[in-house]
Protein backbone atom coordinates (compact mmCIF):
# COMPACT_ATOMS: atom_id res chain seq x y z
CA UNK A 1 0.00 0.00 0.00
CA UNK A 2 1.30 3.67 -1.20
CA UNK A 3 1.15 6.23 1.47
CA UNK A 4 3.19 9.65 0.93
CA UNK A 5 3.31 12.28 3.68
CA UNK A 6 5.04 15.64 4.35
CA UNK A 7 7.78 15.50 6.77
CA UNK A 8 10.97 17.71 7.36
CA UNK A 9 10.53 19.50 4.15
CA UNK A 10 10.47 16.73 1.79
CA UNK A 11 8.00 14.55 0.15
CA UNK A 12 8.28 10.80 1.58
CA UNK A 13 6.43 7.72 0.09
CA UNK A 14 6.29 4.46 2.13
CA UNK A 15 5.32 1.25 0.02
CA UNK A 16 4.12 -2.25 0.66
CA UNK A 17 6.35 -5.02 1.70
CA UNK A 18 6.55 -6.85 -1.73
CA UNK A 19 7.30 -4.41 -4.91
CA UNK A 20 6.55 -6.91 -7.78
CA UNK A 21 6.29 -5.92 -11.11
CA UNK A 22 2.38 -5.88 -10.64
CA UNK A 23 2.72 -3.73 -7.13
CA UNK A 24 4.85 -1.23 -9.16
CA UNK A 25 2.67 -0.79 -12.08
CA UNK A 26 -0.37 0.03 -9.76
CA UNK A 27 1.69 2.57 -7.91
CA UNK A 28 3.40 4.07 -11.21
CA UNK A 29 1.51 6.60 -12.34
CA UNK A 30 0.60 8.12 -8.58
CA UNK A 31 4.00 8.19 -7.27
CA UNK A 32 5.07 9.95 -11.24
CA UNK A 33 2.05 12.85 -10.55
CA UNK A 34 2.76 14.03 -7.09
CA UNK A 35 6.86 13.57 -7.84
CA UNK A 36 6.71 15.57 -11.10
CA UNK A 37 4.59 18.36 -9.35
CA UNK A 38 6.84 18.51 -6.10
CA UNK A 39 8.88 20.96 -5.55
CA UNK A 40 10.72 19.57 -2.13
CA UNK A 41 13.02 16.35 -2.36
CA UNK A 42 11.46 12.86 -2.95
CA UNK A 43 12.25 10.38 -0.66
CA UNK A 44 11.40 6.86 -0.95
CA UNK A 45 11.50 5.00 2.77
CA UNK A 46 12.06 1.63 2.30
CA UNK A 47 11.62 0.15 5.49
CA UNK A 48 10.14 -3.40 5.46
CA UNK A 49 10.96 -3.62 1.96
CA UNK A 50 11.69 -7.24 1.38
CA UNK A 51 11.28 -7.43 -2.70
CA UNK A 52 11.83 -4.61 -5.48
CA UNK A 53 10.89 -5.48 -9.20
CA UNK A 54 13.12 -4.11 -11.94
CA UNK A 55 9.63 -2.22 -12.28
CA UNK A 56 10.45 -0.51 -8.99
CA UNK A 57 14.42 0.53 -9.86
CA UNK A 58 12.46 1.49 -13.68
CA UNK A 59 10.74 4.20 -10.92
CA UNK A 60 13.61 5.34 -9.15
CA UNK A 61 14.67 6.21 -12.50
CA UNK A 62 12.22 7.68 -13.95
CA UNK A 63 11.49 9.89 -10.13
CA UNK A 64 15.14 10.77 -10.16
CA UNK A 65 15.31 12.40 -14.03
CA UNK A 66 11.88 14.37 -12.59
CA UNK A 67 13.49 15.48 -9.53
CA UNK A 68 14.48 18.97 -10.98
CA UNK A 69 18.42 18.77 -9.49
CA UNK A 70 16.81 17.42 -5.92
CA UNK A 71 18.47 13.50 -5.53
CA UNK A 72 16.05 10.60 -5.05
CA UNK A 73 16.99 9.36 -1.37
CA UNK A 74 15.98 6.56 -0.34
CA UNK A 75 15.82 5.29 3.14
CA UNK A 76 15.67 2.67 5.19
CA UNK A 77 17.16 0.29 2.93
CA UNK A 78 17.42 -3.08 4.62
CA UNK A 79 20.83 -5.38 3.10
CA UNK A 80 19.22 -7.41 0.45
CA UNK A 81 17.94 -4.46 -0.88
CA UNK A 82 21.15 -2.46 -0.49
CA UNK A 83 22.70 -5.35 -2.59
CA UNK A 84 20.30 -4.43 -5.35
CA UNK A 85 20.82 -1.01 -5.91
CA UNK A 86 25.23 -1.74 -5.48
CA UNK A 87 24.81 -4.37 -8.27
CA UNK A 88 22.83 -2.11 -10.27
CA UNK A 89 24.90 0.56 -10.07
CA UNK A 90 21.99 3.20 -8.42
CA UNK A 91 23.25 3.52 -5.75
CA UNK A 92 25.47 6.13 -7.33
CA UNK A 93 23.00 7.96 -9.15
CA UNK A 94 20.57 8.15 -5.81
CA UNK A 95 21.19 8.69 -2.08
CA UNK A 96 20.87 5.65 -0.31
CA UNK A 97 21.36 5.95 3.48
CA UNK B 1 72.17 -27.16 -14.37
CA UNK B 2 71.79 -24.51 -17.38
CA UNK B 3 72.06 -20.77 -16.13
CA UNK B 4 69.20 -18.17 -15.81
CA UNK B 5 68.66 -16.58 -18.86
CA UNK B 6 66.89 -13.07 -19.38
CA UNK B 7 66.12 -14.09 -23.42
CA UNK B 8 62.80 -14.75 -23.79
CA UNK B 9 63.37 -17.21 -26.83
CA UNK B 10 65.87 -19.19 -24.95
CA UNK B 11 63.29 -19.46 -21.76
CA UNK B 12 60.75 -20.64 -23.83
CA UNK B 13 62.25 -23.44 -25.74
CA UNK B 14 63.50 -24.55 -22.29
CA UNK B 15 60.40 -24.42 -20.95
CA UNK B 16 59.19 -26.02 -23.92
CA UNK B 17 61.26 -29.30 -23.43
CA UNK B 18 61.14 -29.46 -20.03
CA UNK B 19 57.23 -30.03 -20.85
CA UNK B 20 58.30 -32.60 -23.54
CA UNK B 21 60.15 -34.52 -20.90
CA UNK B 22 57.61 -33.83 -18.37
CA UNK B 23 54.96 -35.70 -20.20
CA UNK B 24 57.41 -39.05 -20.04
CA UNK B 25 57.06 -39.47 -16.33
CA UNK B 26 54.08 -40.91 -13.81
CA UNK B 27 52.72 -40.39 -10.42
CA UNK B 28 55.14 -41.67 -8.74
CA UNK B 29 57.86 -40.06 -10.32
CA UNK B 30 56.33 -36.62 -10.50
CA UNK B 31 55.44 -36.97 -6.48
CA UNK B 32 58.93 -37.69 -5.80
CA UNK B 33 60.13 -34.49 -7.56
CA UNK B 34 57.30 -32.52 -5.53
CA UNK B 35 58.20 -34.32 -1.94
CA UNK B 36 62.28 -32.88 -3.10
CA UNK B 37 61.25 -29.55 -3.86
CA UNK B 38 58.65 -29.19 -0.84
CA UNK B 39 61.87 -30.33 1.36
CA UNK B 40 64.26 -28.13 0.00
CA UNK B 41 61.93 -25.15 0.41
CA UNK B 42 60.96 -26.05 4.15
CA UNK B 43 64.50 -26.82 5.36
CA UNK B 44 65.54 -23.50 3.82
CA UNK B 45 62.25 -21.48 5.61
CA UNK B 46 64.02 -19.37 8.22
CA UNK B 47 66.72 -18.49 5.95
CA UNK B 48 64.43 -17.39 2.90
CA UNK B 49 62.01 -15.58 5.15
CA UNK B 50 64.94 -13.71 6.60
CA UNK B 51 66.36 -13.28 2.70
CA UNK B 52 62.79 -12.14 1.83
CA UNK B 53 62.43 -9.48 5.01
CA UNK B 54 65.55 -8.13 4.71
CA UNK B 55 65.74 -7.56 1.33
CA UNK B 56 62.15 -6.29 0.66
CA UNK B 57 61.89 -4.00 4.12
CA UNK B 58 58.62 -5.32 4.73
CA UNK B 59 56.80 -7.46 7.31
CA UNK B 60 58.53 -9.57 9.79
CA UNK B 61 60.67 -12.41 9.16
CA UNK B 62 59.37 -14.96 11.77
CA UNK B 63 55.54 -14.21 10.04
CA UNK B 64 57.30 -15.01 6.82
CA UNK B 65 58.49 -18.29 7.70
CA UNK B 66 55.08 -19.24 8.78
CA UNK B 67 54.03 -18.19 5.40
CA UNK B 68 57.41 -20.38 3.91
CA UNK B 69 55.73 -23.47 6.43
CA UNK B 70 52.05 -23.00 4.75
CA UNK B 71 53.43 -22.80 1.23
CA UNK B 72 55.65 -25.99 1.95
CA UNK B 73 54.40 -28.16 4.00
CA UNK B 74 50.76 -27.43 4.36
CA UNK B 75 50.39 -27.27 0.29
CA UNK B 76 52.43 -30.21 0.04
CA UNK B 77 50.26 -32.14 2.33
CA UNK B 78 47.41 -30.85 0.26
CA UNK B 79 48.38 -32.06 -2.97
CA UNK B 80 50.20 -35.25 -1.88
CA UNK B 81 47.81 -37.51 -2.82
CA UNK B 82 46.34 -35.54 -5.65
CA UNK B 83 46.28 -37.75 -8.71
CA UNK B 84 47.71 -35.66 -11.72
CA UNK B 85 49.22 -38.18 -14.35
CA UNK B 86 46.70 -40.12 -16.61
CA UNK B 87 43.73 -41.67 -15.75
CA UNK B 88 42.18 -39.66 -12.59
CA UNK B 89 38.81 -41.51 -12.53
CA UNK B 90 36.89 -44.06 -14.55
CA UNK B 91 33.07 -44.03 -14.28
CA UNK B 92 31.75 -47.39 -15.37
CA UNK B 93 28.24 -46.12 -15.11
CA UNK B 94 28.74 -42.62 -17.25
CA UNK B 95 31.48 -44.17 -19.37
CA UNK B 96 33.56 -41.33 -18.88
CA UNK B 97 36.83 -41.50 -17.99
CA UNK B 98 39.10 -38.45 -17.36
CA UNK B 99 42.67 -37.91 -17.79
CA UNK B 100 45.08 -35.19 -16.78
CA UNK B 101 47.23 -33.49 -18.78
CA UNK B 102 49.54 -31.38 -17.86
CA UNK B 103 49.25 -27.54 -19.86
CA UNK B 104 52.33 -26.85 -20.46
CA UNK B 105 54.44 -23.96 -19.67
CA UNK B 106 53.59 -21.46 -17.07
CA UNK B 107 54.29 -17.80 -15.85
CA UNK B 108 54.57 -17.36 -12.41
CA UNK B 109 54.08 -13.68 -11.17
CA UNK B 110 55.39 -13.62 -7.29
CA UNK B 111 54.60 -10.13 -5.46
CA UNK B 112 56.69 -8.30 -3.16
CA UNK B 113 54.37 -8.41 -0.26
CA UNK B 114 54.80 -12.64 -0.03
CA UNK B 115 57.71 -13.30 -1.80
CA UNK B 116 59.36 -16.74 -1.08
CA UNK B 117 56.54 -18.43 0.23
CA UNK B 118 54.33 -18.10 -3.23
CA UNK B 119 57.34 -18.96 -5.43
CA UNK B 120 57.46 -22.37 -2.99
CA UNK B 121 53.76 -22.52 -3.57
CA UNK B 122 53.96 -22.16 -7.01
CA UNK B 123 56.82 -24.32 -7.67
CA UNK B 124 54.89 -27.22 -5.59
CA UNK B 125 51.78 -27.17 -7.79
CA UNK B 126 53.43 -26.83 -11.25
CA UNK B 127 55.33 -29.79 -10.54
CA UNK B 128 52.67 -31.79 -9.40
CA UNK B 129 51.16 -31.01 -12.35
CA UNK B 130 53.91 -31.62 -14.42
CA UNK B 131 54.33 -27.98 -15.99
CA UNK B 132 57.21 -25.87 -16.47
CA UNK B 133 57.17 -22.98 -14.48
CA UNK B 134 59.14 -19.56 -15.02
CA UNK B 135 58.79 -17.52 -12.35
CA UNK B 136 58.82 -14.04 -13.11
CA UNK B 137 59.25 -12.02 -9.77
CA UNK B 138 58.96 -8.14 -8.60
CA UNK B 139 61.95 -6.20 -8.53
CA UNK B 140 62.24 -5.43 -5.08
CA UNK B 141 62.30 -9.33 -4.26
CA UNK B 142 64.44 -10.72 -7.21
CA UNK B 143 67.19 -11.83 -5.56
CA UNK B 144 65.00 -14.14 -2.34
CA UNK B 145 63.31 -15.71 -5.11
CA UNK B 146 66.03 -16.61 -7.26
CA UNK B 147 67.86 -18.20 -4.20
CA UNK B 148 63.96 -20.07 -3.35
CA UNK B 149 63.71 -21.17 -6.82
CA UNK B 150 67.74 -22.27 -7.19
CA UNK B 151 67.17 -23.92 -3.76
CA UNK B 152 64.05 -26.13 -5.32
CA UNK B 153 65.19 -26.54 -9.15
CA UNK B 154 68.30 -28.69 -7.35
CA UNK B 155 66.48 -30.18 -5.44
CA UNK B 156 63.84 -31.16 -8.16
CA UNK B 157 66.71 -31.87 -10.28
CA UNK B 158 68.10 -34.72 -7.92
CA UNK B 159 65.01 -36.17 -8.08
CA UNK B 160 65.38 -36.41 -12.30
CA UNK B 161 63.52 -33.41 -12.39
CA UNK B 162 63.61 -32.66 -16.77
CA UNK B 163 66.18 -30.04 -17.06
CA UNK B 164 65.15 -26.12 -16.67
CA UNK B 165 61.57 -26.83 -15.27
CA UNK B 166 61.83 -24.31 -12.72
CA UNK B 167 63.07 -21.17 -14.21
CA UNK B 168 63.79 -17.73 -12.72
CA UNK B 169 64.48 -14.50 -14.19
CA UNK B 170 67.40 -12.92 -12.72
CA UNK B 171 66.48 -9.72 -14.07
CA UNK B 172 63.22 -8.74 -14.51
CA UNK B 173 61.80 -5.54 -16.83
CA UNK B 174 58.39 -4.46 -17.57
CA UNK B 175 58.75 -5.58 -21.54
CA UNK B 176 60.69 -8.83 -20.71
CA UNK B 177 57.48 -9.83 -18.51
CA UNK B 178 55.01 -8.65 -21.22
CA UNK B 179 57.26 -10.18 -23.94
CA UNK B 180 56.46 -13.64 -21.47
CA UNK B 181 53.10 -12.97 -21.37
CA UNK B 182 52.09 -12.76 -24.86
CA UNK B 183 54.89 -15.61 -26.32
CA UNK B 184 52.93 -17.77 -28.33
CA UNK B 185 54.15 -20.96 -26.26
CA UNK B 186 53.29 -19.82 -22.47
CA UNK B 187 50.21 -21.96 -21.59
CA UNK B 188 49.02 -20.05 -18.88
CA UNK B 189 49.84 -17.09 -16.07
CA UNK B 190 49.30 -17.03 -12.41
CA UNK B 191 49.33 -13.52 -11.87
CA UNK B 192 49.49 -12.49 -8.19
CA UNK B 193 50.11 -8.85 -7.75
CA UNK B 194 48.67 -5.87 -8.03
CA UNK B 195 45.34 -4.47 -10.07
CA UNK B 196 47.54 -3.64 -12.91
CA UNK B 197 49.66 -6.47 -13.57
CA UNK B 198 47.21 -8.67 -13.40
CA UNK B 199 45.18 -7.19 -15.96
CA UNK B 200 47.92 -6.66 -17.93
CA UNK B 201 48.45 -10.44 -17.69
CA UNK B 202 44.58 -10.78 -18.58
CA UNK B 203 45.15 -8.90 -21.90
CA UNK B 204 48.13 -10.73 -23.35
CA UNK B 205 45.63 -13.24 -24.51
CA UNK B 206 47.13 -16.21 -22.37
CA UNK B 207 45.29 -17.64 -20.26
CA UNK B 208 45.43 -16.36 -16.93
CA UNK B 209 44.68 -17.35 -13.13
CA UNK B 210 44.49 -14.23 -11.31
CA UNK B 211 43.69 -12.32 -8.20
CA UNK B 212 41.63 -9.54 -7.08
CA UNK B 213 42.04 -6.81 -4.82
CA UNK B 214 40.86 -6.97 -1.23
CA UNK B 215 39.14 -4.52 1.19
CA UNK B 216 38.12 -7.30 4.10
CA UNK B 217 34.66 -6.26 6.07
CA UNK B 218 35.03 -8.13 9.31
CA UNK B 219 31.37 -7.63 11.30
CA UNK B 220 31.69 -8.45 15.09
CA UNK B 221 27.98 -9.46 15.68
CA UNK B 222 26.00 -8.62 18.79
CA UNK B 223 26.39 -12.52 19.43
CA UNK B 224 30.27 -13.08 19.41
CA UNK B 225 32.67 -13.53 22.09
CA UNK B 226 34.58 -10.04 22.11
CA UNK B 227 37.17 -10.78 23.50
CA UNK B 228 38.15 -13.98 21.82
CA UNK B 229 37.24 -11.51 18.28
CA UNK B 230 39.53 -8.85 19.27
CA UNK B 231 42.51 -11.27 19.81
CA UNK B 232 42.11 -13.59 16.75
CA UNK B 233 41.89 -9.81 14.51
CA UNK B 234 45.22 -8.86 16.07
CA UNK B 235 46.95 -12.19 15.73
CA UNK B 236 45.72 -11.36 12.15
CA UNK B 237 45.94 -7.92 11.29
CA UNK B 238 50.15 -7.92 12.96
CA UNK B 239 51.01 -10.96 11.02
CA UNK B 240 53.33 -9.46 8.71
CA UNK B 241 52.97 -6.05 9.18
CA UNK B 242 49.37 -7.01 7.75
CA UNK B 243 50.94 -7.61 4.86
CA UNK B 244 48.13 -10.74 3.34
CA UNK B 245 45.61 -9.25 1.48
CA UNK B 246 42.72 -11.13 3.04
CA UNK B 247 43.78 -9.50 6.31
CA UNK B 248 41.54 -7.37 8.16
CA UNK B 249 40.99 -3.84 6.82
CA UNK B 250 37.32 -2.42 8.66
CA UNK B 251 36.07 -3.74 11.69
CA UNK B 252 32.15 -3.09 12.08
CA UNK B 253 30.49 -3.42 15.62
CA UNK B 254 27.25 -3.09 16.63
CA UNK B 255 26.87 -0.58 19.43
CA UNK B 256 26.04 -2.14 22.01
CA UNK B 257 29.37 -4.16 22.18
CA UNK B 258 31.60 -1.51 21.15
CA UNK B 259 32.58 -0.41 24.60
CA UNK B 260 33.76 -4.32 25.52
CA UNK B 261 35.93 -4.39 22.09
CA UNK B 262 37.27 -0.86 22.28
CA UNK B 263 38.57 -2.15 25.94
CA UNK B 264 39.87 -5.52 24.44
CA UNK B 265 41.39 -3.67 21.47
CA UNK B 266 43.13 -1.39 23.60
CA UNK B 267 44.69 -3.41 26.06
CA UNK B 268 46.36 -5.68 23.29
CA UNK B 269 47.78 -2.47 21.83
CA UNK B 270 45.50 -0.37 19.59
CA UNK B 271 45.37 2.77 19.35
CA UNK B 272 42.37 4.97 18.34
CA UNK B 273 42.78 8.03 16.89
CA UNK B 274 40.83 11.28 17.20
CA UNK B 275 39.90 12.99 13.74
CA UNK B 276 42.61 15.36 13.35
CA UNK B 277 44.91 11.83 13.57
CA UNK B 278 42.71 10.16 11.07
CA UNK B 279 43.27 13.18 8.68
CA UNK B 280 47.19 12.82 9.29
CA UNK B 281 47.35 9.05 8.63
CA UNK B 282 45.35 9.31 5.49
CA UNK B 283 47.74 11.53 4.28
CA UNK B 284 50.46 9.18 4.38
CA UNK B 285 48.90 5.78 3.94
CA UNK B 286 46.74 6.85 0.49
CA UNK B 287 48.08 8.50 -2.19
CA UNK B 288 45.61 11.55 -2.82
CA UNK B 289 45.44 11.04 -7.03
CA UNK B 290 44.72 7.33 -7.38
CA UNK B 291 42.92 6.73 -3.52
CA UNK B 292 45.36 3.49 -3.56
CA UNK B 293 47.91 2.58 -0.35
CA UNK B 294 50.76 4.28 -0.20
CA UNK B 295 53.50 1.60 -0.89
CA UNK B 296 55.81 3.71 1.41
CA UNK B 297 53.59 2.27 4.40
CA UNK B 298 52.76 -1.79 3.02
CA UNK B 299 54.00 -4.32 5.78
CA UNK B 300 55.63 -1.36 7.99
CA UNK B 301 55.01 -1.65 11.87
CA UNK B 302 52.01 0.77 13.42
CA UNK B 303 54.67 2.89 14.88
CA UNK B 304 56.74 3.60 12.16
CA UNK B 305 53.87 5.08 10.28
CA UNK B 306 52.65 6.82 13.33
CA UNK B 307 56.15 8.68 12.96
CA UNK B 308 55.15 9.14 8.76
CA UNK B 309 52.66 10.56 9.78
CA UNK B 310 53.51 12.64 12.71
CA UNK B 311 51.34 11.31 15.02
CA UNK B 312 52.02 10.39 19.17
CA UNK B 313 51.36 7.00 19.37
CA UNK B 314 53.12 4.99 22.88
CA UNK B 315 56.22 2.66 21.90
CA UNK B 316 54.51 -0.48 22.37
CA UNK B 317 51.43 0.78 20.03
CA UNK B 318 50.80 -2.09 17.79
CA UNK B 319 47.90 -0.83 15.60
CA UNK B 320 45.96 2.13 14.61
CA UNK B 321 42.16 2.22 14.60
CA UNK B 322 40.78 4.90 12.37
CA UNK B 323 36.97 6.01 13.36
CA UNK B 324 35.16 6.69 10.16
CA UNK B 325 31.78 7.72 9.43
CA UNK B 326 31.36 6.69 5.26
CA UNK B 327 32.70 4.29 3.25
CA UNK B 328 34.03 5.65 -0.63
CA UNK B 329 37.05 8.07 -1.93
CA UNK B 330 35.80 10.75 0.61
CA UNK B 331 36.65 8.49 3.55
CA UNK B 332 40.24 7.42 2.28
CA UNK B 333 41.04 5.27 4.76
CA UNK B 334 37.84 3.00 3.81
CA UNK B 335 39.89 1.16 0.78
CA UNK B 336 42.32 -1.52 1.33
CA UNK B 337 46.19 -0.81 3.11
CA UNK B 338 48.43 -3.56 3.85
CA UNK B 339 49.82 -2.47 7.12
CA UNK B 340 48.17 -2.39 10.63
CA UNK B 341 46.09 0.05 10.23
CA UNK B 342 41.92 -0.83 10.35
CA UNK B 343 38.85 1.65 9.51
CA UNK B 344 36.19 1.25 12.35
CA UNK B 345 32.68 2.22 12.39
CA UNK B 346 30.10 1.93 15.11
CA UNK B 347 26.62 0.85 13.90
CA UNK B 348 23.56 0.31 15.42
CA UNK B 349 22.04 -2.97 14.45
CA UNK B 350 22.71 -5.86 12.59
CA UNK B 351 20.62 -4.48 9.06
CA UNK B 352 23.16 -1.82 9.60
CA UNK B 353 26.36 -3.39 10.30
CA UNK B 354 25.63 -5.50 6.95
CA UNK B 355 24.85 -2.66 5.12
CA UNK B 356 28.27 -1.04 5.69
CA UNK B 357 30.25 -4.45 5.08
CA UNK B 358 28.35 -4.53 1.68
CA UNK B 359 29.62 -0.62 0.75
CA UNK B 360 33.53 -1.71 1.92
CA UNK B 361 32.57 -5.40 -0.49
CA UNK B 362 32.01 -2.89 -3.05
CA UNK B 363 34.36 -0.15 -2.83
CA UNK B 364 37.50 -1.97 -3.96
CA UNK B 365 36.64 -5.54 -2.69
CA UNK B 366 34.11 -7.49 -4.19
CA UNK B 367 34.67 -11.49 -4.31
CA UNK B 368 38.02 -11.68 -2.40
CA UNK B 369 36.89 -11.95 1.78
CA UNK B 370 34.79 -11.46 4.34
CA UNK B 371 35.25 -11.82 8.01
CA UNK B 372 32.26 -12.81 10.50
CA UNK B 373 32.60 -13.01 14.09
CA UNK B 374 29.30 -14.29 15.38
CA UNK B 375 27.53 -17.17 17.05
CA UNK B 376 24.09 -16.89 15.63
CA UNK B 377 23.83 -19.48 13.03
CA UNK B 378 20.76 -17.55 11.15
CA UNK B 379 22.73 -14.17 11.33
CA UNK B 380 25.87 -16.11 9.62
CA UNK B 381 23.60 -17.15 6.95
CA UNK B 382 22.18 -14.03 6.11
CA UNK B 383 25.41 -12.13 6.40
CA UNK B 384 26.96 -14.85 4.00
CA UNK B 385 24.27 -14.76 1.37
CA UNK B 386 24.67 -10.55 1.52
CA UNK B 387 28.50 -10.32 0.90
CA UNK B 388 29.92 -11.18 -2.33
CA UNK B 389 33.08 -12.73 -1.37
CA UNK B 390 34.99 -15.85 -2.31
CA UNK B 391 35.99 -16.49 1.08
CA UNK B 392 33.57 -15.58 4.08
CA UNK B 393 35.76 -16.42 7.19
CA UNK B 394 33.45 -17.39 10.30
CA UNK B 395 35.03 -16.77 13.88
CA UNK B 396 39.19 -16.91 12.99
CA UNK B 397 41.64 -14.58 11.77
CA UNK B 398 41.23 -13.59 7.89
CA UNK B 399 45.04 -13.88 6.88
CA UNK B 400 46.13 -17.03 8.39
CA UNK B 401 41.91 -18.20 7.44
CA UNK B 402 41.84 -17.27 3.94
CA UNK B 403 45.02 -18.52 2.86
CA UNK B 404 43.36 -21.85 3.92
CA UNK B 405 44.66 -25.41 6.07
CA UNK B 406 45.77 -23.63 10.05
CA UNK B 407 42.13 -22.41 10.85
CA UNK B 408 39.89 -24.45 8.16
CA UNK B 409 39.97 -26.81 5.11
CA UNK B 410 39.94 -24.40 2.96
CA UNK B 411 42.76 -25.41 0.22
CA UNK B 412 46.22 -23.75 1.34
CA UNK B 413 47.25 -21.34 -1.50
CA UNK B 414 48.87 -18.22 -1.82
CA UNK B 415 46.51 -17.15 -5.23
CA UNK B 416 43.05 -16.40 -3.74
CA UNK B 417 40.26 -16.48 -6.53
CA UNK B 418 37.92 -13.67 -6.43
CA UNK B 419 36.02 -15.11 -8.79
CA UNK B 420 34.07 -12.36 -11.84
CA UNK B 421 33.45 -9.81 -9.23
CA UNK B 422 36.93 -9.53 -8.89
CA UNK B 423 37.42 -10.42 -13.16
CA UNK B 424 38.75 -13.70 -11.97
CA UNK B 425 37.66 -17.33 -13.47
CA UNK B 426 37.04 -18.84 -9.81
CA UNK B 427 36.63 -17.87 -6.56
CA UNK B 428 38.69 -21.12 -5.39
CA UNK B 429 41.98 -21.00 -3.28
CA UNK B 430 44.03 -21.89 -6.50
CA UNK B 431 45.99 -25.04 -6.40
CA UNK B 432 47.28 -27.72 -8.33
CA UNK B 433 43.77 -28.95 -9.40
CA UNK B 434 43.49 -25.82 -11.58
CA UNK B 435 46.83 -26.07 -13.58
CA UNK B 436 45.03 -29.56 -15.71
CA UNK B 437 43.66 -30.36 -18.46
CA UNK B 438 41.82 -32.81 -17.80
CA UNK B 439 40.35 -34.91 -21.01
CA UNK B 440 37.69 -36.59 -21.04
CA UNK B 441 37.02 -39.82 -22.85
CA UNK B 442 33.43 -40.62 -23.42
CA UNK B 443 31.73 -44.28 -24.08
CA UNK B 444 28.47 -44.85 -25.83
CA UNK B 445 26.37 -44.87 -23.17
CA UNK B 446 22.56 -44.22 -25.29
CA UNK B 447 20.10 -42.30 -23.56
CA UNK B 448 17.41 -44.86 -23.36
CA UNK B 449 14.67 -42.04 -22.94
CA UNK B 450 15.47 -40.79 -26.03
CA UNK B 451 15.76 -44.23 -27.91
CA UNK B 452 12.53 -45.36 -26.62
CA UNK B 453 10.74 -41.91 -27.65
CA UNK B 454 9.47 -41.24 -30.66
CA UNK B 455 11.00 -38.13 -32.24
CA UNK B 456 8.72 -37.83 -35.01
CA UNK B 457 6.54 -35.81 -32.21
CA UNK B 458 9.32 -33.08 -32.43
CA UNK B 459 7.95 -32.30 -35.81
CA UNK B 460 4.37 -31.62 -34.51
CA UNK B 461 4.07 -27.91 -34.20
CA UNK B 462 0.91 -28.67 -32.09
CA UNK B 463 2.69 -30.42 -29.21
CA UNK B 464 4.03 -28.32 -26.54
CA UNK B 465 7.13 -28.23 -24.10
CA UNK B 466 5.25 -29.91 -21.31
CA UNK B 467 3.57 -32.51 -23.48
CA UNK B 468 6.70 -33.29 -24.69
CA UNK B 469 8.60 -33.44 -21.65
CA UNK B 470 5.78 -35.66 -19.95
CA UNK B 471 5.97 -38.18 -23.07
CA UNK B 472 10.11 -38.22 -22.68
CA UNK B 473 9.77 -38.94 -18.97
CA UNK B 474 7.09 -41.50 -19.03
CA UNK B 475 8.02 -44.62 -17.13
CA UNK B 476 7.38 -48.12 -19.40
Amino acid sequence: MLQSIQKDGNLVFQFSAHLDSMECSRIEEEVAQMTRTASQPVVFDLTGVDFVASAFLRLCIMVQRNAGGNPLTLVNVGPPIKKVFKISGLDTLLVLR
Amino acid sequence: MTEPTTDIETVMERANQAAAVFTELDQAQTDRIVRAAFEAGFNNRVRLAKLAAEETGLGKWQDKVIKNVVAAQFVHDDIKNLKTVGVISDDPVTGIVEIAQPMGPILAIIPVTNPTSTAIFKILICLKTRNPIIISPSRKARHCVAETARLCYQAALAADAPEDCIQWLPEVSREQTQALMTHRGLALILATGGTGLVTSAYSSGTPTLGVGAGNVPVFIEASADVAFAVEQIMLSKLFDNGTICASEQAIVIERAIAPIAEAEFSKRGAVFLDAAAVKKLEAVAIETGTGLMNPAVVGQSATTIARMAGIDVPADAQLLMAPLQGVGRQYPLSGEVLAPILAYYVVEDFDRAVNVCIDLNFHGGIGHTASLFSNDEEKIRQFSMLLNAGRILVNQPSSQGAVGGIFNRLNPSLTLGCGTGGKNITTDNVSARHLLNIQRIARRRVNARLARFDQAKYLDESLDAQTIERQFNRNG
